[in-house]
């Protein structure tokens, strides 16, 4: 999977998941505009974010002890305000995907936000 | 970074010193069995017996997960849930409620299970309770606990803690081998 962090200026930060470098840590929140999941060049997921919104993405791995991993991805936004989470999307490794305004019981459950991802944002116009 | 786990379970030494960490994900399935001897070893030797009375326990599992492959930034938010089914009648799979420590520079919750027929909850130095872990599903998952700097997992080596598993067996439970059961363990990365 390949990530795009689209910015208000036009500019873009993209990376895939296979690198070691945090890039993630380096999005520029305050001009974040949109925030892409790409596969083989195509867009498999985009989340447009509001002024205020801060986006968070995980990959949550479900392994089991049997032998044999399942892993999808989780992305979506907080309000801004007081860290709510606003809404996620849970991109499965099949291309479906199912999208929540509330969080539900595990595998769907809360995840836990970073510094970067509690910020009150500014945008930046 | 995509990271690598892998589950491992102590075994032997001593208190808070492990004769050997196994990677049990190349054992199976099954990948674990619960026995009364304490070794890693997938085998039909020192089989769970059905007392005639009471509860008899296997020796408790001392497992954790063990990042093999560091992620880009950092994992966490790691839960335990089962099926929700169980192995039938007369026979319980419990798992500690507290979680002794274990992290990528010391294994002082290590309580080596060297005898038969000791409950884990009391028996095992940091475990006071315990919970089927069949009441734990994907619904109502086990959060388990880390003991890395920051409560978090982000580079080679580092571990969760241990999460300690026993097989309890009562008079009703039937001989015989049985079907196999699958623990799921999830966690979040960035």
């Amino acid at each position: 999977m390949n990530f795009r962090a689209n910015y208000n200026d036009g500019t873009s930060l993209e990376w895939s998941d296979d690198q070691r470098d945090p890039t993630y840590l380096k999005i520029d929140r305050k001009k974040l505009e949109s925030f892409e999941l790409t596969y083989n060049g195509k867009t498999i997921h985009k989340l447009r974010l509001r002024p205020g919104e801060n986006l968070f993405l995980r990959r949550r791995v479900v392994r089991f002890l049997s032998g044999g991993v399942h892993e999808f991805y989780l992305v979506g936004c907080t309000s801004g305000i007081a860290n709510v989470l606003k809404t996620v999307t849970f991109v499965f490794d099949d291309g479906h995907t199912e999208s929540m305004t509330e969080w539900g019981a595990a595998p769907f459950d809360k995840v836990n936000l970073i510094p970067q991802e509690m910020s009150q944002l500014t945008w930046a116009r | 970074m995509v990271a690598t786990f892998n589950v491992m379970l102590d075994t032997g030494g001593s208190d808070n010193s492990p004769g050997a960490s196994t990677s049990i994900d190349a054992l199976g399935p099954p990948n674990l069995r619960f026995k009364r001897a304490d070794n890693a070893t997938i085998d039909s030797n020192n089989p769970c017996i059905v007392p005639a009375a009471g509860t008899s326990y296997s020796r408790w599992k001392s497992l954790y997960l063990k990042c093999t492959g560091a992620p880009s930034v950092q994992v966490d938010n790691v839960k335990l849930y089962t099926d929700g089914g169980g192995f039938g009648t007369g026979i319980t799979v419990k798992v500690g409620d507290q979680f002794p420590v274990h992290n990528s520079g010391a294994t002082t919750g290590y309580d080596v299970a060297d005898t038969d027929d000791q409950a884990m909850a009391g028996g095992h130095t940091d475990i006071s309770t315990s919970t089927d872990v069949f009441t734990y599903t994907s619904g109502s998952p086990l959060s388990l606990t880390i003991s890395e700097s920051g409560n978090i997992i982000n580079a080679t080596n580092e571990t969760t803690n241990y999460f300690v598993l026993q097989m309890e067996t009562t008079s009703s439970a039937s001989p015989g081998d049985l079907a196999n059961e699958t623990f799921t363990l999830q966690y979040d990365e960035i």
